[in-house]
């Protein structure tokens, strides 16, 4: 089979095995209030964090201010994510507005990721399409590596610096329309020209703020959201059933607010249409029906290394079952 | 069935009454799927598929005239097809409609789009 064949007949599904159009309707509701709020509170807490640690600066107290700041910045990928979807605000200049910052400050081109997340949404867990998923015998260090941020800095750093150049690479030319492409380049030399302002304005007026405030917590805050992202597909189905590929983890009310419910995962791939306000509202309804559910990131975390420690993978071969799982039901 | 009147392409879709702002229904018509929504009062017709990967735009939304696929979110202008918004990029076809006896038509001749955006 073509691969352009492969690519059509084998794709992620599940969503009306789950929830008919009815009673979807009332949850893909958009407004802009909820999310313009959120953003500033999420924008208010990184303000008060990095004013604490750079008051903290030449203190012992930088390192939990700075842990404290490097949190909350890392669930900026949150916003990047719901933004790339289009969904957290009805008016789209709003959302764009705000994916545009969000990118910015998280360090990510807004274009091309807009369209490597679309992929990852249409061959979800279905090895060799989705781009986001895990290698398939997943050893120790390939887990300390990824948790690391190696692989997002690596795939971020060949986005900034190719991508101004013309080059984009070949596996990133398989999702990305030739129309798009000279978009993304000049987006990319748009970012570098502004990103190498910052730099060069810090270093001529002497200024450290750019660096404690800004690189250094992303660098240190990235393993953080690698944590959170390894529960969304880890440890679940191979193939594209979307009721048993992807992962909701229960988790705190604070992680809800800074994760802008992204831990409702699996509620989030079956109607990705819904914003992220309204995943609790949908868990509810829908959740028994989508499976694993993760007790908490801790034990998700536990169950993988687990599994990796004995070499069976991260991820279950339909064909083999799903008998850990299935047990857990 | 094939509406009389001007044209023999007017086909009946579906009652005006379920219709309902901001949602898309999708509909067989002479065996193609046809997206019909309402936004703003104003009826809208196009092709049920969503040009980026072939998406039912069934479940989709329809905000201020523009229409959302469900899948990925890509942004098409209702009343002409074009693609506004990523990650699509090409036009959809839109069809021209009318309303009789509280039924909504659509004529399956191209009205436009579908042109590369």
């Amino acid at each position: 089979m073509s691969e352009t064949m492969q690519e059509q007949t084998e794709r992620a599904f599940g969503r009306e095995l789950v929830i008919d159009r009815k009673s979807l309707k009332p949850y893909t509701k958009r407004t802009d209030r909820t999310a313009l709020l959120h953003f500033a509170g999420h924008i208010g807490l990184i303000a008060f964090t990095g004013t604490l640690t750079w008051m903290a600066l030449g203190t012992l107290w930088v390192v939990p201010a700075m842990f404290a700041h490097a949190v909350v910045m890392a669930f900026l990928f949150a916003p990047v994510h719901e933004c790339s979807h289009g969904t957290p605000f009805r008016t789209r200049w709003l959302n764009e507005t705000v994916y545009w910052i969000v990118c910015l400050i998280y360090m990510v081109p807004p274009t091309i990721f807009r369209y490597e997340h679309a992929r990852h949404h249409t061959y979800t867990q279905i090895r060799g399409y989705d781009p986001d998923m895990m290698p398939e015998r997943m050893t120790v260090w390939d887990y300390v590596v990824y948790l690391s941020g190696y692989v997002f800095w690596k795939r971020g750093l060949g986005w900034f610096l190719l991508h101004p150049f013309g080059y984009i690479k070949p596996e990133h030319r398989r999702f990305l329309p030739e129309s798009e492409v000279p978009k993304v380049i000049f987006e990319a030399r748009v970012i570098l020209v502004l990103y190498g302002g910052i730099a060069a304005a810090a270093i001529a007026t002497g200024s450290l703020l750019p660096l404690w405030l800004w690189v250094v917590p992303r660098l240190v805050g990235e393993p953080l959201m690698r944590f959170f992202r390894i529960a969304e597909h880890a440890e679940c189905d191979e193939g594209g059933d979307l009721r048993r590929n992807t992962r909701t983890t229960r988790t705190t009310r604070l992680v809800h607010f800074l994760h802008w419910n992204m831990s409702y995962h699996a509620e989030h791939h079956i109607c990705p249409m819904v914003p992220y306000h309204a995943l609790a509202r949908l868990h509810d309804e829908v959740g028994d029906r989508l499976h694993p559910i993760g007790e908490s990131y801790p034990s998700v975390h536990a169950d993988v290394l687990s599994k990796i420690s004995r070499h069976e993978g991260v991820t279950w071969k339909s064909e083999r079952g799903r008998s850990g799982a299935v047990a857990a039901e | 069935m094939s509406e009389s009147g001007t044209a023999a392409e007017w086909h009946d879709a579906l009652a005006v009454d379920a219709l309902e702002e901001e949602f898309i229904e999708t509909i067989e018509v002479d065996g193609r799927l046809v997206a019909v929504c309402l936004s703003g009062g104003e009826i809208f017709a196009t092709s049920g598929y969503c040009s980026h990967e072939h998406e039912p735009l069934t479940d989709g939304m329809v905000i201020d005239g523009v229409i959302e696929c469900p899948l990925h979110q890509g942004r098409f202008c209702a009343r002409t097809g074009r693609a506004v918004g990523a990650p699509a990029t090409v036009a959809i076809e839109v069809f021209e409609t009318r309303v009789e006896d509280g039924r909504v038509l659509v004529r399956l001749g191209q009205k436009g789009g579908a042109e590369a955006s």
